[in-house]
């Protein structure tokens, strides 16, 4: 088995995962979108991938596009200044399993793409089609509803007073 | 470490814990097998890549050393013509062993009679160790220019014909020769914009 092309499927996986957020749906996403590069004959690389998988998820779920977005100001955040997460311990899968299934695709995607692909802003931006500033304003509002997840389920949770 | 570390760090060993199961890995591989792509596609596509570059490289010098060896063809033997051309011109006035029309002892006082030059004669820094004496000057004619023919003589008694004119775009190609020509020695150089000649 060639690694390069296994880590590349992995990658893959685990991008349809972020969209998806169902392993069934994961790999049928992966699947369709890996025949595609095969049959346009590469190139075998992450990005021609990932765009290919994202094609195929949102034409599947183009309703989910015709949801209105919700302006970031329209957002009142809870005041959580008296708590703070506890940095020294992890997450922990299940927890965050929950806490990542409330999200919209677009939102573990950005997530996704920002914290285990590395992506910069304008990376995604590109990638995603949103502007820097949407970008950026989602995956600040995506942290804040998991560690709000964590805050609110009273979990790993120590206040500082 | 930040609040937004902390998250992206979790979220981050969440998605790197999950992987497609070994078999449906395999499956997807096999899937390329059998569309005629090698397992090691990657690997390929780099060796395939490396390959043009390095065939691209070998053409790209090839093309190179052609160009340059047809320049070389076209200007080397122009060159050689032309020194050719001159060393023998200078060599046939050598020969002549005309007359001088001026008496001048001087670059400078031959410069002030023969009016007709366009250009102000030198005093060769190359030729000054040499002790030559000015015996006079007469005009003559290099490659279609008008030129000074300059008699010299040196401590022994030698006769020796200098040759000057303006460093016309003919003679700009040129740099320093040393040429044979009708049993003449000849040797051609630049100086402060003329271009000097001299044979004995």
């Amino acid at each position: 088995m060639s690694e390069p092309l296994a880590i590349l499927l992995q990658h893959g996986y685990r991008y349809a995962l972020s969209l998806a957020h169902h392993v069934a749906k994961a790999e049928d996403l992966l699947q369709d979108a890996w025949v595609a590069v095969i049959q346009a004959g590469g190139p075998y690389e992450k990005g021609y991938l990932f765009c290919a998988i994202r094609s195929r998820f949102y034409n599947l779920h183009k309703r989910e596009l015709l949801v209105p977005m919700e302006p970031l100001e329209s957002v009142v955040e809870p005041a959580h200044d008296s708590i703070n997460v506890n940095y020294e311990d992890d997450f922990e899968d299940p927890r965050l399993e929950v806490a990542l299934s409330q999200l919209r695709g677009i939102e573990r995607e950005v997530l996704y793409l920002s914290a285990v692909e590395g992506y910069t802003a304008q990376e995604i931006t590109a990638i995603t089609g949103q502007a820097r500033g949407t970008v950026l304003s989602m995956l600040n509002r995506t942290r804040k509803k998991i560690q709000r997840y964590f805050s609110a389920n009273e979990v790993k949770v120590v206040s500082h007073e | 470490m930040s609040e937004q570390d902390v998250t992206d760090k979790a979220v981050k060993d969440y998605y790197q814990k999950k992987s497609l199961p070994a078999e449906k890995l395999q499956q997807l591989m096999d899937v390329a097998q059998l569309a005629g792509k090698k397992p090691d596609a990657e690997v390929v596509n780099w060796k395939s890549r490396w390959l043009m570059q390095r065939n691209v490289s070998i053409a790209a010098s090839l093309l190179l050393a052609v160009l340059v060896s047809f320049q070389w063809m076209n200007v080397e033997p122009t060159q050689q013509q032309l020194v050719a051309s001159i060393a023998k011109e200078i060599a046939i006035n050598h020969r002549k062993q005309f007359a001088s029309d001026f008496s001048e002892a001087s670059y400078a006082g031959l410069s002030q009679v023969m009016s007709k030059l366009d250009f102000k004669l030198v005093d060769s820094e190359r030729l000054k160790s040499k002790g030559f004496e000015i015996l006079g000057g007469r005009y003559c004619s290099l490659s279609g220019h008008i030129a000074a023919q300059v008699r010299l003589r040196n401590s022994v008694g030698e006769i020796f014909t200098l040759y000057q004119t303006s460093s016309h775009e003919t003679f700009e190609a040129l740099t320093e020769h040393v040429a044979r020509a009708k049993g003449v020695d000849i040797e051609m150089w630049s100086e402060g914009g003329v271009f000097l000649g001299i044979a004995g």
